[in-house]
């Protein structure tokens, strides 16, 4: 009889016998504790389902509640069967039927998994980009307006019509545009900014259309005044009364105000210098205007604020060092959405509110989103604006004489793709750009880049003393650039930026597209407030003399000839319906008409060839397609560059004229919903076709070894309860185990890792770990639901760890990650019928991964540092006969393989580049020159792959926000906290732990998560030093570990003690020099199995070893001495007296006297009313006289202070937990310490219909 | 009440309108439901929640405001330095104090104060309710300890601070001609004042510092009225942040009701308009921190003149809780 076979019969003997009532009590508290000590919820379970049976209906019921909450974790259907159970049949068990009764209206879910139902998907993709306005409430409708003519338009999600509100022809006929726009809540009237002319001036006007009936709507003008320099309306009233706008006055006062829908009167509730908000939503009740509001002179960070309509009184909702963006409320006004950056990465987070004032903390809802909201409709769908842009820079080698283009353009910026405008190339080749680093919807944050496109350096500067600059040009100094910008005090004007350090000096107030002559007269195009002419000015900067040379009803941007003399401008004259292109003497020489341009719009500036002889210009053929051509200025014929695709309407010529740097891609927007957020409420009635791309959360409690079956229906995955491999039933939830020879009790410690599914779902392949001989075998386990799992051993070398990643489509190959005894690392294919292995390449032993066969089994796709000592990957693609690699997506960022499309022509990769992260597709088969990113889905987040479904979807896993740190005050006298904790950590909060104190106790010191959801030990660990005098982060440390946790600083702050393995994945104990981050193996794991932590000389550590604590020298490795002791953490104290640990036997603290090896019980803590916490939460105090540790004493959990004089041990009242790290800071008497709930959790995603469906395929795809 | 018929002015009406039609209405809310907003300036006044509002504190407000006990000779109130008839400033340059002790600083207009930001030309107080109590305390001012002045006028410390804090909050001005302008009305403003308002907007480089409803940023330059004789006679802001660069500094002041509140500067050192008008054209007194954004403006004598024209169109209706002090003139 087989282990798993005597188990189930010893279950079903002790069902079969109802306990006494004694033993029922026994038993329930002996359940308990293998619950709660032992965390074995099923052997649990089945000890409560005997408790049930006992008869005693009291203890039946809780016996009952506590089965529900261990399925509940097991994410076991049951829960809800239970739940039920007992509000059906247990109502005289009040207590235990309420409880239930609760958890089912929430669905059974932990507390915030009544989200697990959330689905975010894509709606409608325009095509291009248009200004989105607001959703109706019943999320039918939504303006916009559309850009190829600046009409406003409606979308109707219902019939999929869009439906015109404005028809003023095309911008060759009339430059007037809409602008923002709001539709009124109930649908009937869209209010919106229009920019037009009256009498040749132009201004801002507020105006609202009724959306009743069919053909084009009369509109009403409610507000025009030449005051207001610019305005828009950004949500109506719920009654439709009054409609809440932003406007910018002429004296660049931003203010917030309400226009009264029946008679235009405004109404200022709040005025600002010149920062505005970037999304204003009234209140359901109608009461309240939240809106968020930068919290200095700079775009970011933002907070989020509460503003009574009839101005009584102004609330802060969310305040915090991070960035925050208003996006909405919930329909019944109790919860106030907001986008954050306070997780590392912008999610969506709800701030519980009661009559307008914030309520509680608030919780995150989706860790990353577009924070661009578009209005939430009364069933609590949020509408959401995605940007999927494609436009960036190229640069093209290009013949001017003939205008061929010399091989194939190149994409030369990487990082932030999508947002970078304006290239302007130095006398000495470097291109300097603007990158419109912009959080979608709100004010765009924009960064000065300088790329040598030679050497590939980049310097990125922020000019803080600018808040919005553009149309960088360099000056001939080589050395600066002038800019046209605002400063931050709102005012703008033509300032000079230093190339170097970023240092801003404004030399002119008015003009935009500025150049320099080499005797420093500026050269702009004004504006002339009397007659509204664009002027061309010339102003010296000698002198302060200006001088206008030109003026014209239209004209581009100037471009100054090379030597300084002659201005080419192209200028338009709408009613001859006629653009010309002039040369213009500087000199004062009359003007010279080059060329005739048939008319067209006039945003583009012309760009000279450094020989003076020709000139570019970009022209639009007549059905819209943007070209550049040349022109001889001799008068000769214009010639096209041969360029494809859609041109933008910026480009630079190098200095050595064969060069040519232009901004070319569509740019488009998208409009995404996310729904289910709130609660269980129903979907939104806008389009639901199942065909649309789509994410949604499919499990709350992901795990890294987790993989998908090719059906979408089971997850294989590890019971880390048993130690084997389980298949979880996404549909029923009920799981079934595929390995019985799992035994978490194993003192070999063998256990499953990876695994991956072959392509028809009837097999797994996975790793069988064995951790005292440090190896793994690769075994293939069936998974058919019928009959018993069959397992074979494919492979095993004593030599090799394998860890399978992917199956080849006929099923004769596994990839696998191959790890070998001498720290070589490979991938390679392991043939499943004979066990033989093929090794591709050698690689770095860090970080290798994301092996996927191309769908012919010829290609494997990886990912790896793109160096030796990077922690960025980059993608490549290996024969899998070895005959061919090449690189398919090197960014700067990391760029990580989530699969093949189906064709297997392209990969789809999650990448940083365009600054979160994104689902991105590249060329798969050949190294494409340029690589060719297609933008699939923004926003993803920290992601890695489960697997592809046939359905079209992937799998993958989600890394929310977990752990939160604090810092309090700590009254040694009282042994309690004397403040109330703050969060020190706003950066990346959630993904922080392990706080600890510099050796002067003046910095915060903790180890901060940014890395793919994977295994923890694979995780790279960033460690910040945060002044506490300042609060910021003066320095980032990171360690040479390929993984490894903080660890702890030593005595004089010089080095960290890390259980981990260094970059050629030498694991055991390393010291990390805090400094330079530079690791060095101490001792091996043979040495040293546990966690180290530092003797108080500082020159040595102890660490666990087989039922002993060891004291290693640090500088040698050498064993001082050993201590008999059943550690499970520990904990030496300051004045080198002590080892304090817990106890494996008893449960309990035992105290180990250095000097003498006696060891004596500090607390004693038998089982199941106590535990003490892992090694992070025992520590001592400063003055050595007591530690603190998180356990169960009595039953009552939480942080405990216990003196080493015998005296009892007392709670500390701490209002959070569990708590993983504590640290006492002896110069300041402050404590540190961070939670544990969540930490470390993953969600598992679907992103579905991205993929094309593999209707029929089960062997290949 | 009908909605839509409220002129944007009529923000009293407005607010009451608005707390009819919604039920269960915040009773609170209604205490706030004391003051008339001018023309011009924000709905919302920022009121700590700690000192609501209220009618019966801006008339004690009122009271203590004049009232001459709060010295220690009894020869002063607040309203000695901050005269009502003057836009609650000074016609003197620098405040006079009990036994006719010379201050340092011209007392400054206290209208629309509520919106302010920092208090004091050096900002050193960051709230009304901690900024009216230092005059009373100071020995060149009032010179009185807190527990004598409580105990002669029979109020506590934070009753009196609340009350005159309340107050100072309703002493608003605005509906001025610019208002109407700015609003629609653009007959409200004569050519010579628009020309002005340009000059004040353009080459002036006024509204760098100078900004929003109540024409100041609230924040502090050096303009180079404290540099004499190579040295600054008055640290001004640095004195409260310690910081060289705010050497020099001042809080700028508003310049509603400008034509009424001579002599200008924080030292009452320029006794006209035209003479801080000639002061901004040559670029202030130039100075180790001088402000980056002063620079000669090499203004005309049209352009002066008409700038001048346009700063007397700010003067406005003055108002202090409820009662109409001055209409606009």
């Amino acid at each position: 009889m087989n282990r798993l076979a005597a188990g189930v019969l010893a279950l079903l003997v002790l069902a079969s016998v109802a306990p006494s009532a004694q033993d029922a009590e026994r038993l329930f508290k002996a359940a308990i504790n293998t619950e709660m000590v032992d965390g074995n919820l099923k052997a649990a379970i089945e000890q409560y389902r005997k408790v049930a049976a006992s008869g005693n209906r009291a203890l039946a019921a809780q016996a009952l509640l506590r089965m529900a909450e261990c399925y509940q974790k097991l994410g076991d259907a049951e829960a809800q069967k239970i739940y039920q159970r007992l509000a059906r049949d247990y109502a005289d068990q009040t207590e235990a039927a309420a409880v239930a009764r609760a958890r089912l209206s929430r669905g059974t879910a932990p507390p915030n998994a009544n989200a697990a139902g959330t689905a975010n998907r894509r709606v409608w993709s325009p095509g291009a980009d248009p200004s989105f306005g607001t959703v109706s409430a019943d999320g039918r409708y939504l303006s916009y307006t559309d850009w190829s003519t600046g009409d406003l338009f409606v979308r109707d999600f219902t019939t999929g019509r869009n439906r015109r509100v404005t028809n003023k022809g095309p911008f060759s006929q009339s430059s007037a545009f809409a602008e923002e726009s709001a539709i009124s809540r109930d649908g009937r009237y869209v209010a919106y900014s229009w920019w037009g002319t009256v009498d040749g001036k132009g201004n801002y006007e507020l105006r609202t259309a009724p959306l009743d009936g069919n053909g084009p709507p009369e509109s009403r003008l409610l507000v025009r005044n030449d005051d207001i320099g610019w305005l828009a309306p950004t949500d109506w009233s719920p009654d439709g009364k009054w409609i809440a706008v932003m406007i910018a006055r002429v004296d660049r006062t931003v203010q917030l105000g309400l226009v009264s829908a029946r008679d235009g009167s405004l109404q200022i509730l709040k005025s600002n210098r010149w920062r505005g908000a970037s999304e204003i939503f009234f209140s359901p009740d109608g009461k309240y205007l939240a809106f968020d509001s930068p919290t200095g002179d700079a775009q970011e960070p933002s907070d989020v604020y509460v503003l009574a309509i009839d101005g009584s009184r102004e609330t802060p909702a969310v305040l915090s060092p991070s960035h925050e963006i208003l996006m909405g409320w919930s329909p019944d006004g109790r919860q106030l959405l907001f986008a954050s950056d306070r997780g590392g990465t912008m999610g969506l987070w709800a701030q519980p509110m009661l009559d307008g004032r914030p309520t509680g903390a608030p919780r995150m809802v989706k860790p990353d989103l577009a924070p661009a909201p578009l209005g939430v409709t009364s069933t609590g769908t949020l509408f959401l604006r995605a940007s999927a842009s494609e436009q960036d820079l190229f640069v093209a080698n290009v013949d001017f004489d003939t205008g061929k283009v010399i091989g194939a353009p190149v994409s030369p910026v990487q990082r932030y793709v999508g947002t970078n405008r304006t290239p302007a190339w130095s006398r000495d080749g470097n291109l300097a750009y603007v990158s419109l680093r912009n959080r979608i919807g709100t004010d765009q944050q924009v960064t000065l880049v300088i790329q040598s496109l030679e050497t590939g350096e980049t310097r990125e500067l922020d000019v803080p003393q600018l808040n919005y600059f553009q149309n960088p040009n360099w000056a001939p100094d080589g050395r600066t650039l002038l800019v046209r910008g605002a400063h931050v005090n709102g005012k703008g004007g033509i300032h000079r930026v230093d190339a170097r350090t970023g240092d801003v000096r404004t030399i002119a107030e008015a003009g935009v597209g500025v150049q320099e002559s080499a005797d420093g007269k500026l050269y702009y195009r004004s504006l002339k407030s009397e007659t509204n002419e664009a002027a061309l000015i010339e102003n010296d900067l000698t002198t302060g003399a200006r001088r206008e040379l030109f003026s014209a009803a239209s004209m581009t941007l100037p471009a100054l000839s090379a030597d300084g003399r002659t201005i080419a401008v192209i200028v338009s004259d709408r009613s001859r319906q006629r653009s010309t292109l002039l040369l213009i003497p500087v000199n004062g020489d009359s003007v010279r008409e080059l060329a005739q341009i048939s008319f067209q719009q006039t945003d583009t500036r012309p760009a000279w060839m450094p020989d003076g002889r020709r000139i570019v210009i970009r022209k639009t053929q007549g059905d819209g397609t943007p070209e550049l051509w040349v022109v001889p200025v001799d008068g000769s014929p214009h010639h096209k560059i041969d360029l494809a695709g859609p041109i933008g309407n910026h480009f630079a010529i190098h200095p050595d004229g064969r060069r040519l740097a232009y901004l070319a891609g569509e740019r488009k927007g998208e409009v995404w919903v996310l729904e289910n957020f709130l609660s269980t409420t129903p979907n939104s009635r806008s389009d639901s076709s199942s065909t649309t791309l789509a994410t949604r959360r499919v499990l709350e409690q992901g795990a890294p070894w987790d993989r998908i079956s090719p059906d979408g229906r089971y997850l294989a995955r590890v019971d880390n309860s048993t130690s084997n491999i389980q298949l979880l039933d996404l549909v029923t939830g009920r799981t079934r185990a595929l390995t019985h020879d799992g035994n978490p009790e194993d003192p070999d410690h063998r256990y499953p890792l990876a695994s991956t599914f072959s392509r028809d779902g009837a097999r797994l392949a996975y790793q069988w770990e064995f951790e005292k001989d440090d190896r793994s075998v690769l075994r293939v386990v069936s998974t058919a639901e019928q009959g018993p799992a069959t397992v074979r051993t494919v492979y095993d070398n004593a030599d090799v760890s394998l860890a399978p990643t992917d199956w080849s489509a006929d099923g004769r190959w596994i990839a696998a990650v191959i790890r070998r005894k001498d720290h070589t690392a490979q991938i390679g294919v392991v043939g499943v019928a004979d066990g033989s292995l093929r090794v591709l390449k050698t690689v770095d032993w860090s970080r290798v991964g994301g092996l996927r066969f191309s769908p012919d089994s010829s290609l494997l796709a990886y990912h790896k540092p793109a160096a030796e000592g990077r922690f960025d990957r980059d993608v490549f693609v290996i024969a899998v006969d070895g005959s061919r690699e090449f690189v398919a997506a090197a960014s700067p960022g990391d760029d990580t393989v989530l699969e093949w499309e189906p064709t297997g022509r392209r990969l789809l990769i999650a990448s940083d580049r365009g600054g979160s992260m994104s689902v991105w597709s590249v060329a798969g088969t050949v190294q494409a020159q340029p690589t060719t990113f297609e933008l699939v889905k923004s926003d993803v987040g920290i992601v890695s792959s489960l697997g592809p479904t046939r359905d079209g979807s992937l799998f993958y896993n989600l890394l929310p926000t977990g752990s939160t740190t604090y810092v309090a005050q700590f009254d040694a006298a009282k042994g309690q906290l004397s403040s109330a904790p703050i969060q020190p950590i706003q950066q990346f909060k959630g993904f922080n732990s392990g706080g600890q104190w510099s050796s002067d106790g003046k910095y915060l010191v903790y180890a901060s998560r940014r890395d793919i959801p994977a295994p923890i030990n694979v995780t790279r660990v960033i460690v910040p030093f945060v002044s506490m005098t300042t609060g910021t982060v003066e320095r980032e440390l990171l360690p040479a570990l390929s993984y490894g946790n903080l660890g702890r600083l030593s005595p004089d702050g010089r080095r960290f003690i890390v259980r981990g393995a260094d970059l050629k994945g030498r694991s055991g104990i390393l010291s990390v020099d805090a400094g330079t981050g530079d690791a060095t193996l101490v001792v091996p794991n043979e040495t040293c199995s546990g966690v180290p932590y530092w003797a108080a000389d500082g020159k040595s550590f102890f660490c666990y070893r087989e039922k002993q604590i060891v004291q290693v020298e640090l500088s040698s490795g050498a064993v001082r001495r050993t201590f008999a002791a059943d550690s499970q953490g520990a904990s030496a104290s300051p004045d080198g007296q002590y080892i304090v640990y817990g106890d494996a036997g008893s449960s309990g603290l035992k105290l180990l006297a250095l000097a003498t090896g006696a060891t004596r019980d500090l607390i004693r803590l038998p089982p199941p009313s106590s535990r003490v916490g892992n090694s992070g939460s025992i520590e001592w105090t400063p003055d050595s006289q007591a530690v603190v540790f998180y356990g169960r004493v009595n039953g009552d959990e939480g942080m405990w202070i216990a003196p080493i004089d015998g005296r009892a041990p007392h709670k500390i009242n701490v209002a959070v937990g569990p708590i993983s790290s504590w640290h006492f800071n002896a110069t300041t008497g402050q404590v540190v310490f961070s939670t544990a709930t969540g930490f470390g959790r993953l969600e598992t995603w679907k992103m579905e219909n991205f993929l094309p469906k593999q209707a029929g395929i089960s062997a290949k795809r | 009440m009908e909605d839509g018929e409220l002129p944007a002015e009529a923000s009293r009406h407005f607010r009451e309108a608005l707390t009819c039609e919604q039920e269960g209405v915040d009773v609170a809310w209604l205490i706030t439901l004391v003051l008339t907003i001018p023309l011009g300036l924000d709905l919302f006044m920022p009121v700590p929640e700690s000192n609501p509002i209220s009618e019966d504190k801006i008339e004690l407000g009122r009271r203590l405001f004049g009232d001459r006990r709060l010295s220690r000779d009894r020869s002063i109130s607040c309203a000695t330095c901050h005269d009502p008839e003057r836009a609650f400033s000074d016609a003197r340059p620098v405040a006079i104090g009990i036994r006719r002790q010379i201050g340092r600083r011209n007392a400054p207009a206290l209208i629309n104060r509520g919106y302010g930001k920092a208090f004091f030309w050096d900002g050193r107080a960051a709230t009304l309710e901690e900024q009216v109590l230092q005059p009373i305390q100071d020995r060149s001012e009032m010179d009185m300890a807190l527990p004598e002045v409580s105990a002669r006028v029979g109020l506590t410390t934070e009753e009196i601070s609340h009350a005159l804090a309340s107050y100072v909050r309703s002493i608003l001005s605005g509906d001025a001609p610019y208002d109407r302008f700015v609003n629609g009305d653009r007959a409200a403003l004569s050519l010579k004042q628009q020309d002005g308002l340009r000059v004040f907007r353009g080459k002036g480089n006024c509204t760098t510092c100078h900004v929003g409803p109540t024409f100041t940023d609230e924040r502090f330059h050096n303009t180079g009225v404290a540099w004499r004789d190579g040295r600054f006679v008055d640290e001004g802001r640095s004195a409260v942040t310690g910081r060289i660069d705010d050497r020099g500094a001042f809080k700028t002041p508003t310049l509603r009701e400008i034509a009424r509140t001579a002599p200008y500067m924080h030292d009452g050192s320029l006794a006209t308009l035209d003479e801080v008008i000639d002061y901004y054209d040559r670029g202030g007194n130039t100075n180790p921190g001088l402000d980056a954004e002063l620079r000669p403006l090499r203004l005309t004598a049209g352009e002066k003149t008409t700038l001048r024209a346009f700063l007397q169109s700010l003067n406005g209706t003055i108002v202090d809780g409820n009662r109409q002090l001055r209409a606009r003139q």
